[in-house]
C-alpha cells in the first residue's frame, strides 16, 4: 500500500522512443488504469515500475524512494501477466507459494497464506492441479493469487483480462473492483480496451506513442479530452471530426466545413488565441440530437445512410453533404434509409488541426 | 467416398514402401554387422551370403588382439575395457563440460540479448566454430598440443571435443530457451529470484532440449575419429581408433573389427531408442516457429 511516482521516464529500444518522458503521480490505495493502443508502452511502463527493465532516464519512486538502482525482488511489487506466467510444471498451490518460497517463509505460514489467497479467489479447489489443467478464468484466478500472496505495496496488472472471453471479462472487472477495495492495495493496471478503463479506473492515463496523452478521472477524459488522440479515443461509437477552418467577420466567428457553418462567436476569444485557422470539430454521436421537421436554430441537414440495430440503441450514419457522421440513438427512433432528416449537437468541441490540441 | 478411401490406402502403401526402403538402407549395414560378427572367417565371406551365426571366436579374438599389440601379457580382456573406458572418459567428459558451459551460455543469448557488448560477435563465433572442417585445424592442433605437458593425456582430445560440440549445444539450446515465454523469467525475477535461481527455474521447461543437446554430444564424441586419432597415443585411444588398429600391414582382422563395431556402437543404439521421443522433438523443435 503505497503512492508511486514516476518523473520523467523515458525508454529507448534500437532507436525507437518506446516511453516518451512520462510523469505522474499514483496515490496510496487508487486504481490507474493505463490506457492505450497495443504497443503504445504500457507493458515496457510496467517492467520498469517491476524492475525488470531500467529506465534510460528518469525516476521511479515507490513510497517516497527512489528505485532505479533497487532489484526486482526487493521492491515489494506484484506483477500479472497478460500470459498469466505460471510455471507449467508446478501445481497450483506451487504457484502461488513460489513467491513465499523464495522469501524462505516458514513451511505452515506459507501454507496459511496459501489457503487464505485461494479462499478469496476461490481456487482451493483447484490446489492440487497443474495449469494445464485449467481453464483460462481458472488460470487467472491463480495468477491473481501469486500477487495476493505477497501482500505487495504495488499490484501492477499488464491486460490480464485480454485472453478470457467476453463474459468472463465482465465478471472478472467487476471481481478485480471489489477485491482492491476491499484490499485497498495499489493497484495499476492497463488495457487497450477504453470500456474497461471508464469502468474500473479511479484515474485513467491515456497512452499513445509512449506519451501521456491526458492523466484524468474517467470523467475528465470523456466530456473534457486534452487531446485529438483522447477525444477520438475514448467513447464508443467514436466521436466525430469534421475538419473545419475558423473565419473571422465583423464581430462575428465561424466554423466552416465546407457543408455547413457553426456559429462561434461566443468563443472567438480563445479560439483566435491558438495558432492558425486549421480546426476540428469534433462530437460526440450521443450528443447528436436528430430530428424529422427543421427546429429553430443552428440546425443542419443531413440523409440517413445507415442504420445499425444495436439494441438497446441505433447507431445511424448520416451523410451530411460529404462527411459522414455517426449519430447514437434510442432504439424507439423511427428512421428509414434515405430519409432527409435535420440534426444538430448539444456539445462540441474545437481542436487545433496543427497541435492536435484541444481549445474548446 | 469410397474413391477418396481407395487414395488414401494406396498412398498410405506406398508410403509404408517407401519408408520400408529407407529403413532397410540405414539398418541393413548395422545388422549385416551384427550377424557376420557371430561367423567365421569363412561365413563371413561366403557367396551367396548365409547366416551361419555360430561362433564367439571373433570377439574373443577382438580382446585377444589388443592384449597382443599392447606387448603385454594381461589379464584377457582388460586391454579392450582400457579402450572402453577411454572413450567413456572422453566422451563423458566433453559432454559434460559441454552442456555446463554450453547451456547457461545458450541462456545468456537468449534472455540478455542486447545487454552485454558484442553479444552478436560472440554468438556468431561460437557458430563459425563448426564451420571449418576439423581436419584444417587438426595439423596445427597436433603440433601445439604434442609438444605441451599435456601431449599423453586425454586433455586435448576432451578439449577439441568440446569446442566441436559447444557450437550445437549453445545454438539449438538458445532455439529452446526462446520458446519460453519471458514472462515466466521476469515474475521469477520480481518475486525475489536471483538470475541464477531463475536460471534453475526454467531448466525443468528445456529438459527434451537438454537430452537432445546431450546425446548428440555424446554420440559426436564417441564416434569421432580424425582428431582423436591425431591426439590420444596407445594409452589414451578411444574405441574406434583402437578399432582402426585392427587394419594392419599383416592383415585386416575383420572378424574382429565386426565384433568391435558391434560393441562401440550399441551405446549409442541404445541411447537413441531410450531418448528417440525428445530426438524427434529437439530435431523439429527449431524448425518450426
Amino acid at each position: 500500500m503505497a503512492d508511486v511516482v514516476l518523473e520523467n521516464l523515458t525508454k529507448t529500444f534500437k532507436k525507437r522512443i518506446v516511453v516518451n518522458k512520462l510523469s505522474l503521480e499514483v496515490k496510496d490505495k487508487e486504481f490507474i488504469c493505463f490506457l492505450g493502443p497495443t504497443g503504445c508502452g504500457k507493458t515496457t511502463i510496467f517492467r520498469m515500475i517491476a524492475g525488470v527493465e531500467t529506465p534510460d532516464e528518469g525516476t521511479i519512486y515507490l513510497d517516497g524512494s527512489a528505485m532505479n538502482d533497487v532489484p526486482p525482488g526487493e521492491r515489494n511489487v506484484a506483477m500479472v501477466f497478460q500470459s498469466f506466467a505460471l510455471f507449467p510444471n508446478m501445481t497450483v498451490f506451487d504457484n502461488l507459494a513460489f513467491p513465499l518460497k523464495v522469501k524462505k517463509t516458514p513451511r505452515d505460514e506459507i501454507k496459511k497464506k496459501v489457503s487464505e489467497a485461494a479462499d478469496v479467489l476461490r481456487i482451493t479447489h483447484l490446489l492440487d492441479k497443474i495449469p494445464a489443467h485449467l481453464s483460462g478464468g481458472e488460470r487467472q484466478r491463480v495468477a491473481l493469487g501469486e500477487a495476493l500472496v505477497r501482500n505487495p505495496k504495488v499490484c501492477l496488472l499488464d491486460e490480464p483480462l485480454t485472453n478470457l472471453d467476453a463474459k468472463l471479462r465482465a465478471e472478472m472487472r467487476v471481481e478485480l473492483k471489489r477485491l482492491q477495495r476491499e484490499l485497498g492495495y495499489t493497484m495499476i493496471y492497463s488495457t487497450p480496451d477504453q470500456i474497461e478503463a471508464m469502468a474500473m479506473a479511479d484515474r485513467i492515463a491515456v497512452m499513445n506513442f509512449g506519451r501521456l496523452e491526458q492523466f484524468g478521472t474517467s470523467d475528465d477524459v470523456y466530456s473534457r479530452p486534452k487531446s485529438l488522440f483522447v477525444a477520438g479515443f475514448i467513447g464508443s461509437p467514436a466521436m466525430n471530426f469534421i475538419d473545419c477552418t475558423f473565419a473571422e467577420k465583423d464581430k462575428q466567428a465561424f466554423l466552416d466545413t465546407g457543408v455547413f457553418t457553426l456559429d462561434v462567436t461566443d468563443l472567438r476569444e480563445t479560439i483566435s488565441k491558438s495558432n492558425g485557422s486549421e480546426m476540428i470539430l469534433g462530437f460526440r454521436p450521443e450528443d447528436v440530437i436528430i430530428s424529422k421537421t427543421k427546429p429553430d436554430k443552428n440546425a443542419y441537414t443531413a440523409k440517413i445512410e445507415v442504420i445499425e440495430h444495436l439494441k438497446p440503441d441505433k447507431v445511424i450514419d448520416l451523410d451530411v453533404g460529404g462527411p459522414v457522421i455517426k449519430a447514437l440513438t434510442p432504439s424507439a427512433f423511427e428512421a428509414t434509409v434515405g430519409e432527409k432528416v435535420w440534426f444538430t449537437f448539444s456539445k462540441f468541441h474545437i481542436i487545433n488541426k496543427k497541435t492536435k490540441e484541444t481549445i474548446v | 467416398m469410397f474413391e477418396k478411401s481407395k487414395t488414401s490406402t494406396l498412398a498410405g502403401v506406398l508410403a509404408l514402401i517407401v519408408i520400408g526402403l529407407v529403413v532397410v538402407l540405414c539398418a541393413f549395414p548395422w545388422f549385416w554387422m551384427f550377424v557376420s560378427s557371430f561367423k567365421t572367417q569363412q561365413d563371413i565371406w561366403a557367396i551367396p551370403p548365409n547366416l551361419n551365426a555360430n561362433t564367439l571366436r571373433n570377439y574373443e579374438t577382438a580382446f585377444g588382439w589388443w592384449l597382443v599389440q599392447m606387448g603385454q601379457l594381461m589379464r584377457p580382456g582388460f586391454a579392450f575395457y582400457r579402450f572402453l573406458i577411454n572413450s567413456l572418459t572422453i566422451s563423458l567428459t566433453a559432454t559434460s563440460v559441454t552442456m555446463l558451459v554450453g547451456v547457461p551460455a545458450a541462456f545468456g543469448f537468449s534472455r540478455f540479448k542486447g545487454k552485454f557488448m558484442a553479444d552478436n560477435m560472440l554468438f556468431f563465433l561460437i557458430l563459425t566454430l563448426r564451420m571449418a572442417p576439423g581436419f584444417v585445424e587438426a595439423i596445427p592442433i597436433y603440433l601445439v598440443f604434442s609438444q605441451s605437458i599435456l601431449g599423453g593425456t586425454a586433455i586435448p582430445v576432451v578439449l577439441m571435443h568440446i569446442l566441436f560440440t559447444l557450437t550445437f549445444v549453445v545454438w539449438l539450446m538458445k532455439g529452446f530457451f526462446d520458446e519460453i515465454p519471458r514472462d515466466l523469467d521476469d515474475r521469477a525475477r520480481i518475486d525475489g529470484c536471483s538470475h541464477f535461481k531463475t536460471f534453475r527455474l526454467i531448466l525443468p521447461l528445456v529438459k527434451p532440449g537438454l537430452a537432445t543437446t546431450a546425446i548428440f554430444s555424446f554420440i559426436f564424441s564417441w564416434n569421432e575419429f580424425l582428431l582423436t586419432l591425431l591426439l590420444t597415443g596407445a594409452e589414451t585411444k578411444s574405441l574406434p581408433v583402437a578399432i582402426s588398429g585392427l587394419v594392419t600391414p599383416a592383415g585386416t582382422y575383420w572378424g574382429a573389427i565386426l565384433a568391435s563395431s558391434v560393441i562401440v556402437t550399441f551405446p549409442v543404439l541404445v541411447f537413441a531408442i531410450i531418448v528417440q521421443k525428445y530426438l524427434v522433438r529437439g530435431l523439429t523443435f527449431g524448425a518450426v516457429k
